[in-house]
């Protein structure tokens, strides 16, 4: 009675709105996620160390990982030169290429995929200069990495944008009173600023590309050991309904994700600290 | 008069006093965490009485106001307000106005629409609730302003607005927390003289919050000064200005000075060796060594180390063996110069330990014979 | 020099950033809606009005407008709770309602089919009752709920979050009960990104793929969506009747950034309003 004194409040209603809210969470995501955990309990300790151990599996790991972090890499750099420009230059149709940053979360990722596809293959309005070259993008995992960068555009973006706005232009007048380059002011007084803000953004999107699906499934080709990504493993086991299998796929991707975004949170405090000045 | 009378009218005057007081908070205590922001809080406060919850920030005073109102729920202790317990009667039912401190006024409706809230939700008949909203507008001098949003008017404005939806549905205790703190320094002082005179009409128990000890001795009729969580002192304003009873409450209230070795200088005679001493700069008067100067056989002989023109007084600095006091020379009783010899005369200084504070008078005054020569 | 000023670094890096956004945003676009109509209008419409196409846009609204209206039903009270109250275990309860943004769609399929399939222990008495929920539209729905679970939410909390619950507190010093005060007071703050949050979750809805294909069954004119009518159609060499159903959901995006820009752009303009003295 005491502890439930002390957690009430003259605003009315927690009973109902923290009711409804942990029914409906209970429902959608506790319930559902704890059926992951108790069907992969039933899996033996060898099981699943043989499931996740099999070859095959291995480089479908390998192919996501390695694909979702050159694509994440990639717009590091793009997405920080966009944020760049978005917030420090004006120039003719900026509110247009503002817009459009989101269009990769409006667009269904099916649609894209088929677009990317039918762009990249060999006789494709992109294709085709490729392969004069003898480089082939559909099917292979460049293919799978373009439909990555895709996905992963506006993440980046979207977190150094604000960051970037609210930055002080003093700092960079000091750095230049000071003697500073534009070069140096921008590698010493900008970047160390905005850090935090990339590996936000790139830890997000690297997280989306990991498990992303729906755009990479059509570029891929699905070749097993060279351009199968997990998902689409975890998609095949199902198809065959082997549900443990799948189960201990999908369980070593979560806890993936889950380091990189712990991992990221615990940049994200060490900088607060720094910057709130909290030892 | 008999003996038996005697008693029943001491009787009637306790009686009296009780049902004078409107709110009592007794044994409060409030921990957020290891945080304790109420230590075992006990006042009174008089029917109709304008009430100061001073302090420094952190020293609970807000706490106090909230766990009043309800907003905060008491860990152990009682509230009484009006005699009722209400410990366990929810905020909305304690009969109280509450201003908040940026005044929460509902940013998306309109200066009528914010009056009238408390009104609709006690079902007033439409009419009522007109005739109502405009009186108080009136009274908070707004007539005029019904159909503004609140981020279209002054801050000035905005404390007005607040007020007088606090006050919309008649409550019985008004309860405003750092009113004035928001508030642009020069507004602020209209603001203070208009709203003490505004609750003294309306005739309403109040009880405010602030840090700022200026605003707490020209508005309170009574001033409680908290400090980590604690009641320092609580009393008149005159009362906590001139006797403070404790070492906090002596170093807090105006600008005080230390004091090292008071047994050094005249007038204080034997003192304990270890003891602090404060002194306002009010309790000193200076005089040049060539003027002529009241007290002089129990002045102190200083150097001025550092002199501000602060317009109407002259604020120095004068150097007395170890010690520096600051000293307020009037413009009109002439300048005096960094590096001058002066007479100092301290004629009150309060002495410090742990816990108290206690007055000590300089002897010369306590002479009856004492010359007054000005 | 301050580094804008620089108009060689300034227009390089506008051109760098003007190619990039072509080839990968405003290239697959053209060459959906090209695609889509290059034989011709009526190709276009016959093929997506044809009975599979037209049962698969149906599913599509259905699940969508269902989604939309469970998630903002759960985002106004998870917003609501999170910061109008403290209360332990607040943080885990924030965490939780994220948690979705970090599964992969495949992941959020699987999840439901072990809860529901048939080697759940629900299945003998969902089985019984009759109900289908997995390959079938509630599954449908479940799975789409999920992905988009904190899209409203998210939204609304931080607007929530830097208003304060000074003016809720006030509200209900003076005795308001919870709907007024929700309705009167924390409501117009909240409109814009409430706004802004059902269009984004109606765009995630409108094409999810993944987890949605692990649940459907695919069955043609029963339990395909959109995009997974796409999918068909495109594994069946039938690309004009792909790209048909694309060119829609393609102009769906636009209109959606369209009016997501317009919901940003008033939130922001009442934001300084509020700000302004």
């Amino acid at each position: 009675m005491a502890k439930f004194k002390k957690t009430r409040s003259v605003i009315p209603g927690f009973g109902l709105s923290f009711g409804i809210t942990s029914a409906i969470l209970a429902l959608v995501v506790i319930i559902p996620l704890c059926s992951l955990v108790v069907f992969s309990s039933k899996l033996t300790l060898d099981e699943f160390w043989g499931i996740i151990t099999r070859d095959r599996v291995l480089a479908s790991y390998q192919v996501s990982i390695i694909t979702a972090l050159i694509a994440s890499l990639i717009n590091v750099v793009m997405g920080t030169v966009l944020a760049w420009i978005l917030v420090r230059y004006e120039f003719p149709g900026k509110r247009f290429i503002d817009g459009l940053i989101e269009l990769p979360f409006a667009l269904p990722t099916a649609v894209a995929g088929i677009a990317l596809t039918n762009l990249t293959v060999k006789n494709g309005w992109i294709g085709q200069y490729f392969s004069i070259f003898g480089i082939e993008l559909a099917y292979t995992k460049i293919g799978i990495t373009i439909a990555l960068v895709f996905i992963g555009i506006p993440f980046v973006v979207r977190s150094i944008q604000p960051v970037l706005e609210k930055f002080d232009h003093e700092f960079e007048e000091a750095a230049f009173i000071l003697g500073s380059s534009p070069s140096h002011t921008f590698f010493k007084v900008i970047l160390p600023e905005i850090k935090p803000a990339i590996f936000a953004g790139f830890s997000m999107a690297f997280a989306r590309c990991i498990g992303e699906y729906g755009s990479v499934v059509f570029i891929a080709g699905n070749k097993p050991y060279e351009t199968e990504i997990a998902p689409l493993l975890i998609m095949s086991e199902l198809q065959e309904f082997d549900y443990s299998a799948a189960t201990a796929i999908a369980l070593v991707m979560l806890i993936f994700a889950f380091v990189i975004l712990f991992i990221n949170a615990v940049i994200q405090t060490r900088s607060q600290k720094i910057v709130s000045g909290i030892a | 008069m008999n003996a038996a009378t005697l008693i029943k009218e001491n009787i009637n005057d306790v009686k009296d006093e009780d049902s004078n007081i409107y709110v009592e908070l007794k044994n409060v205590n409030k921990n957020f965490g290891d945080f304790k922001a109420s230590d075992n809080v006990s006042f009174k406060v008089k029917k109709g009485h304008l009430v100061g919850l001073l302090g420094p920030s952190g020293s609970g005073k807000t706490t106090i106001l909230r766990i009043l109102a309800g907003l905060e729920t008491a860990d152990s202790g009682d509230i009484f307000i009006n005699g009722k317990r209400v410990n366990k009667i929810s905020a909305q039912k304690r009969g109280i106005g509450f201003v908040f401190q940026n005044y929460a006024l509902f940013r998306y409706q309109t200066v009528f629409d914010n009056v009238a809230f408390s009104l609709k939700i006690e079902k007033w008949d439409k009419k009522k609730i007109r005739e109502r909203v405009h009186y108080l507008l009136n009274l908070v001098g707004l007539a005029g302003l019904e159909d503004r949003y609140p981020n279209q008017l002054s801050g000035g404005q905005r404390q007005r607005v607040a007020f007088a939806r606090a006050l919309a549905n008649e409550p019985q205790l008004l309860l405003l927390d750092e009113p004035f703190a928001a508030i642009d320094a020069k507004v602020r002082q209209e603001l203070r003289s208009w709203l003490r005179e505004l609750i003294h009409n309306v005739g309403i128990t109040s009880i405010f919050v602030t840090h700022d000890q200026d605003e707490a001795f020209e508005v309170a009729d009574q001033i409680i000064l908290t400090n980590h969580g604690k009641i320092e002192q609580s009393g008149s304003p005159y009362d906590i200005y001139i006797n403070p009873q404790t070492a906090f409450t002596s170093k807090f209230i105006g600008h005080p000075t230390l004091i090292k070795n008071l047994n050094t200088l005249r007038g204080f005679g034997k003192t304990p060796d270890n003891i602090e001493a404060v002194v306002r700069p009010e309790f000193i008067s200076v005089a040049r060594t060539d003027e002529k100067f009241q007290y002089s056989a129990s002045s102190d002989k200083g150097v001025v180390v550092d002199a501000y023109f602060r317009g109407a007084v002259i604020e120095l600095h004068v150097k007395v063996g170890d010690n520096i006091f600051v000293v307020n020379r009037q413009l009109a009783e002439g300048r005096i110069d960094v590096g001058e010899s002066v007479y100092i005369f301290i004629s009150r200084v309060y002495l410090v330990n742990a816990l108290k504070a206690q007055t000590y008078i300089n002897e010369a005054l306590k002479q009856k014979n004492e010359v007054y020569i000005i | 020099m301050i580094i804008e000023e620089n108009k060689i670094v300034k227009w390089s890096l506008i051109s760098v950033s003007m190619v990039f956004l072509s080839v990968m945003l405003v290239l697959p676009l053209v060459f959906v809606v090209k695609t889509a109509f290059e034989k011709g209008l009526p190709t276009f419409w016959a093929a997506i009005s044809d009975k599979y196409a037209r049962a698969a846009i149906w599913l599509t609204v259905e699940v969508t407008v269902i989604t939309v209206i469970v998630n903002t039903f759960f985002g106004i009270f998870a917003a609501w709770t999170i910061t109008k109250y403290s209360f332990r275990g607040k943080k885990l309860l924030s965490a939780l309602i994220d948690l979705p943004l970090t599964i992969s769609p495949i992941i959020a399929g699987l999840i439901f089919l072990l809860t529901f399939g048939r080697q759940s222990f629900l299945y003998p008495i969902l089985h019984d009752l009759n109900i289908k929920i997995i390959f079938a539209v509630p599954g449908i729905v479940l799975a789409t709920v999920f992905v988009t679970f904190p899209f409203i939410s998210r939204e609304i909390i931080p607007v929530l979050a830097s208003q304060g619950k000074d003016e809720e507190e006030a509200a209900a010093l003076m005795g308001a009960k919870w709907f007024r005060i929700f309705r009167t007071v924390t409501f117009p703050h909240i409109k814009w990104a409430f706004l802004y949050g059902i269009v984004l979750c109606t765009a995630r809805a409108l094409g999810e793929f993944g987890a949605v294909s692990v649940l459907s069954g695919h069955l043609r004119g029963k339990t395909n969506t959109m995009p997974l009518h796409i999918e068909l159609l495109y594994q069946g060499y039938d690309f004009t009747g792909a790209f048909a159903m694309s060119a829609i959901l393609v102009v769906m995006a636009i209109i959606i950034l369209i009016l997501r820009n317009i919901l940003e752009y008033r939130g922001k303009r009442k934001l300084s309003e509020k700000g302004a003295k």
